[in-house]
């Protein structure tokens, strides 16, 4: 049984889906149940995975049997056992915290939503398991065509604004596609430790012009499909203007797992010594990266509603992670890799908290008046998600700035350092911004109490969202507090494990 | 030169998990007082003080260990290379933690009397939230290394917001606003970048005494350090840094009192001392000259800060830039970079905290009592409030460093360090601030015990038409605090022995 445990973190989601799709004709109502079951089941397998690989190595498992290069291999190592628990983890979240919004949001189609919700959390579970690079192309369209489904059931723009994404992720995707094709020119090969083999004996990047445009070519296919300015057009708008379950579920995990693609490419197809070893291509990276990090940090500045806002942080969050991995050093790539984590439990947490407030408010500020009354458990983890996104130890957020910042000082990069700092600071107003509406304004609909100083408001009536909806948001919440406490711990044992000894 | 480092060097060490049940004792307190709520508000406040006495108890423990010499440590978890989460307690943190805590049981008395008389809004967050700021205020007093300290620091910098803000009006919003961009600004712009680059030149950010950095970091980088530290961490108020503290006086008095006297500002100079001494390292700093620019950092403030005080009529802003300029007192200790500087610094934060948290209480219990809140209004109160303003009496002396009291204790070993450098021009500067915090407290107690009231104040009405002419104090639970505190100040002037040896010198 141990030995099937990579599969079986993806088998239940895939199967889950088809029997959701087939439950719709038989019994309807029994939908939910086996969709979270199914989501659960991922779930226990990812823990019990990440608890065998962290104290015992890595597992590897060949699909049908067929051992590499042949047959398709799933790689359970100590990084990826911990994303598939963090992905599942995360979809378990929001599934359970959003049984209301689906019924909602998609009315007769609730079916249909769980079916391309399981495939979706299935593509991003595979992506992160899979050891071979086709297969790995083949499960980032499985969960960008069912991200596209689920993302076009909203709102205003929502369907175009999705078929905007359909057709940059495509894009991404082919690039990606184009980029294994070379590399399979070069290589026979698709496994992705027996490319790594060969590229290695062909000598690296740098011996060959196609080994180069192969790994650019799959660079700049990540970069679309993460959003990384200036290719960044898609995301706000596809995830602000669909339903909030779709939002929360995409938004934690497509950027994140694409930056662990990318972390994959840098420390498993290729080494980093040859990954770094074209400055342009570093210079490039980090340049983007702290472009992106600027943008998204002066746009969030510019909106009024909190989805839109989170949108415009989250490319900011890419930047980060792009600009970790291209400094050139250990600990860059140790706060990338931190921060696909970090930022995984901080954006679920955000994005839960913003449902329930769009649920109450609608989300835009000037209705948020009152909310810490209103709402206290939901702005609790408000507060929660924007302290670590400030970088407030001892929150998660602030020990990948941590590590981020180091590698930034020890490269040399001031200006990606100096962005970092700016967006910690320009976080710090976003968030207090909404404080300071939740806290001191009354609620719509209310006088303002209060301004002479000692009257006290009148007395409000709670509007807090279900427990069922409090429950994952309160464990979303708490698990940013978790993982800083246990930043040693991931970092050594986890990020450690992965990159190379005698990284500078 | 440093005996106290060499001495400190060689402290052997306990392992108890005493520093974090002190720490996370007043945190524990925070469900109850929540759960009591506005519905049962002595039962809340109960648990306020269980949680203050409990916190002052466990650090009292500690005080045997510190005086003989050892040092307590424990090891929460390992979070970062080179720095984890772990506390550490000597004798300077065990003084800060002392002062703090013990000042936080009498100011939960003096909570109950205030809020309660002036019938505030939400007290139940607002007692929550005082029980978090101490306990982050504890937590920096025991910090083991400079990561677990600035984890505290921040704690403190937002637990601390929703007490500033507590009115919830719109001159809330801007002060919590100063208050916030200053105080967050400073620790990430300017703190946590110097942090990180202190953690990558040395591997380290264990307090150690003589410093962690490498000799072969030049003088420029080590300025620049100092200055990122010292003018970071905002809550030490040097001045360009020092504009949110009359800001943050639109707090309710407690937290005036103790936040804005005692934890939150005495964090910001504990933070620089602990800087100075056991991450830069006070050799490696004279060795390079860099004292020098601290000093006169800590002078101008001084000055400017005192010439300030003497233009405000409100009393808490009067007070607030008394603090500003004591609190430079502090820095400069630390920054003469000599044993005696150390302790007269050290000994500031406990004597000039005990002065001026009674002045604090004393503006509260005047406004529960009158309303008033303006020094060109007290005329007269004195015959009226004569315990207060005795208590104001004291806290005032010690505040300007007359014997027999506290403040003068530590403002000597201040003036002897300065003198011993040879820096005269310091020695004069000490003397010149004391005759200024002289001018902007003396002619309040004089107006109060021999002025006339104001023709139009409620409270001489009251009283004329009354007849009494008499007593007319504040509640009971408003008036002991400041009577205790300002014995504090007097007994601290006789018997300074442990606090001295706590601060590491044998007067």
């Amino acid at each position: 049984m141990t030995a099937q445990l990579p599969i079986l973190t993806v088998a239940p989601l895939l199967f889950g889906a088809f029997a959701v799709t087939a439950g719709r004709f038989l019994y309807r109502r029994a939908n939910y149940a086996v969709a979270a079951l199914a989501l659960a089941l991922s779930f226990a397998a990812s823990v019990l995975l990440a608890v065998q690989v962290l104290a015992h190595g890595t597992t590897t498992y060949f699909v049908g049997g067929w051992p590499p290069p042949i047959g398709i291999s799933y790689v359970a190592d100590p990084l990826s056992a911990l994303m598939l628990a963090f992905v599942s983890g995360a979809a378990l979240c929001v599934f359970l915290a959003s049984k209301a919004e689906i019924e909602t949001s998609y009315p007769l189609k609730n079916s249909a939503f769980f079916a391309l919700f399981l495939l979706a959390a299935a593509g991003h579970m595979g992506i992160v398991a899979t050891g071979d690079a086709f297969n790995l192309y083949v499960l980032i369209e499985v969960a960008a065509l069912s991200g596209y489904a689920i993302l076009a059931q909203g709102k205003d723009r929502a369907m175009l604004s999705s078929l905007n994404y359909l057709f940059v992720g495509s894009f991404g995707a082919s690039l990606y596609l184009l980029g294994i094709g070379y590399l399979y020119l070069m290589t026979g090969s698709l496994n992705m430790a027996d490319l790594s083999a060969i590229i290695g004996r062909l000598g690296g990047v740098g011996s060959s012009t196609a080994l180069a445009a192969a790994f650019g070519i799959i660079l700049a296919g990540l970069w679309v499909k993460m959003a990384l300015f200036p290719f960044h057009s898609w995301l706000p708008a596809a995830y602000s203007f669909s339903a909030a379950p779709a939002a929360a579920l995409v938004a934690p995990l497509t950027t994140k797992v694409m930056a662990y693609v990318l972390v994959r490419l840098i420390i498993s197809l290729f080494t980093p010594n040859e990954a770094w070893s074209v400055p342009a291509v570093n210079t490039l990276a980090v340049g983007l990266a702290t472009a992106a990090i600027l943008y998204g940090s002066f746009c969030a500045l510019g909106e009024r509603s909190l989805r839109r806002m989170l949108c415009f942080i989250l490319l900011s969050e890419v930047g980060y992670m792009v600009g970790g991995a291209f400094l050139g050093n250990r600990a860059g790539l140790t706060g990338t890799i931190y921060h696909i984590f970090a930022d995984l439990l901080m954006t679920l947490c955000l994005f839960l908290a913003a449902s329930n407030v769009e649920r109450a408010t609608g989300g835009r500020f000037s209705d948020m008046g009152g909310l810490f009354r209103r709402m206290p458990a939901t702005s609790a983890a408000l507060v929660a998600g924007g302290l670590s996104m400030i970088g407030v130890p001892p929150f998660c957020g602030f020990f990948s700035k941590w590590y981020l910042l180091s590698g930034a000082i020890s490269a040399g990069s001031y200006l990606f350092a100096g962005a970092l700092v700016l967006s910690s600071l320009v976080n710090a107003v976003l968030f207090f911004r909404i404080f300071e509406i939740g806290f001191f304004r009354p609620a719509p609909g209310q006088d303002g109490g209060g301004q002479a100083g000692h009257a006290a408001p009148p007395p409000l009536g709670r509007d807090e969202m279900p427990l069922a909806r409090l429950i994952p948001l309160g464990v979303a919440a708490s698990s940013l507090v978790a993982a800083g406490l246990l930043a040693g711990e991931i970092v050594t044992r986890v990020a450690g494990a992965v990159i190379p000894p005698g990284l500078g | 030169m440093d005996t106290i480092a060499s001495a400190t060097a060689a402290l052997p060490t306990l392992v108890s998990v005493t520093p974090l049940l002190a720490v996370c004792a007043p945190l524990a307190a925070v469900p109850g007082i929540v759960l009591a709520g506005e519905r049962s508000p002595n039962r809340r406040e109960a648990w306020t003080f269980l949680g203050a006495a409990t916190a002052f108890l466990l650090v009292l423990s500690m005080l045997p260990a510190a005086l003989s010499g050892t040092r307590v440590e424990y090891v929460v978890a390992n979070v970062l290379p080179g720095a984890p989460l772990a506390f550490s307690v000597d004798g300077p943190g065990l003084l800060f933690a002392l002062t703090a805590s013990f000042l936080w049981i009498v100011t939960s008395m003096y909570s109950v009397g205030y809020m309660r008389g002036l019938s505030e809004h939400a007290q139940t967050r607002y007692f929550a939230f005082f029980a978090v700021s101490v306990s982050a205020a504890l937590g920096v007093a025991l910090s083991a290394n400079l990561f677990t300290l600035y984890l505290f620091y921040e704690i403190l910098s937002f637990a601390t917001y929703p007490l500033v803000a507590h009115h919830q009006d719109a001159e809330a919003v801007s002060s919590g606003r100063k208050y916030l961009g200053y105080i967050v600004g400073g620790s990430i712009a300017l703190v946590l970048p110097a942090m990180i680059a202190v953690a990558a030149l040395s591997g380290t950010l264990a307090f150690t005494p003589g410093g962690v950095l490498p000799a072969s970091v030049g003088a420029p980088v080590a300025g620049l350090l100092l200055v990122a530290f010292a003018f970071g961490f905002a809550k030490a108020a040097l001045m360009p840094m020092h504009a949110w503290l009359p800001a943050a006086m639109v707090a309710p008095t407690p937290v005036s009192a103790l936040l804005h006297a005692v934890a939150v500002v005495k964090v910001g100079v504990f933070s620089v001392y602990r800087v100075v001494t056991g991450i830069l390292g006070t050799n490696f700093l004279s060795s390079l000259h860099l004292g020098d620019v601290l000093v006169w950092a800590a002078v101008v403030t001084m000055i400017a800060a005192s010439l300030v005080a003497l233009t405000q009529d409100g009393l808490k802003k009067r007070l607030a830039y008394s603090t500003i300029g004591q609190l430079a007192y502090v820095v400069l200790g630390a920054a003469l970079l000599t044993p005696r500087g150390e302790l007269g610094g050290l000994l500031h934060i406990a004597m000039h905290a005990c002065g001026k948290i009674t002045l604090f209480f004393c503006a509260g219990a005047i406004f529960v009592a009158t309303g008033e809140k303006y020094i060109s209004r007290l005329g007269g109160l004195g015959r009226r409030m004569p315990l207060t303003f005795a208590a104001f009496f004291v806290g005032a002396m010690s505040i300007i460093g007359v014997p027999p009291t506290a403040g003068f204790v530590s403002k000597w070993q201040i003036l002897l360090g300065a003198a011993e450098t040879g820096r005269y021009a310091v020695v004069a500067a000490l003397c010149a601030s004391s005759l200024l915090s002289a001018a902007y407290f003396l002619p309040v107690v004089f107006a109060a015990f021999f002025g006339r009231p104001p023709e139009d104040a409620a409270w001489a009405e009251t009283a004329k038409a009354r007849g009494e002419g008499g007593v007319g104090e504040a509640p009971l639970w408003c008036v002991l605090p400041p009577l205790i505190t300002a014995a504090c100040a007097l007994v601290l002037f006789w018997w300074p022995d442990v606090l001295a040896r706590l601060a590491g010198g044998t007067p």
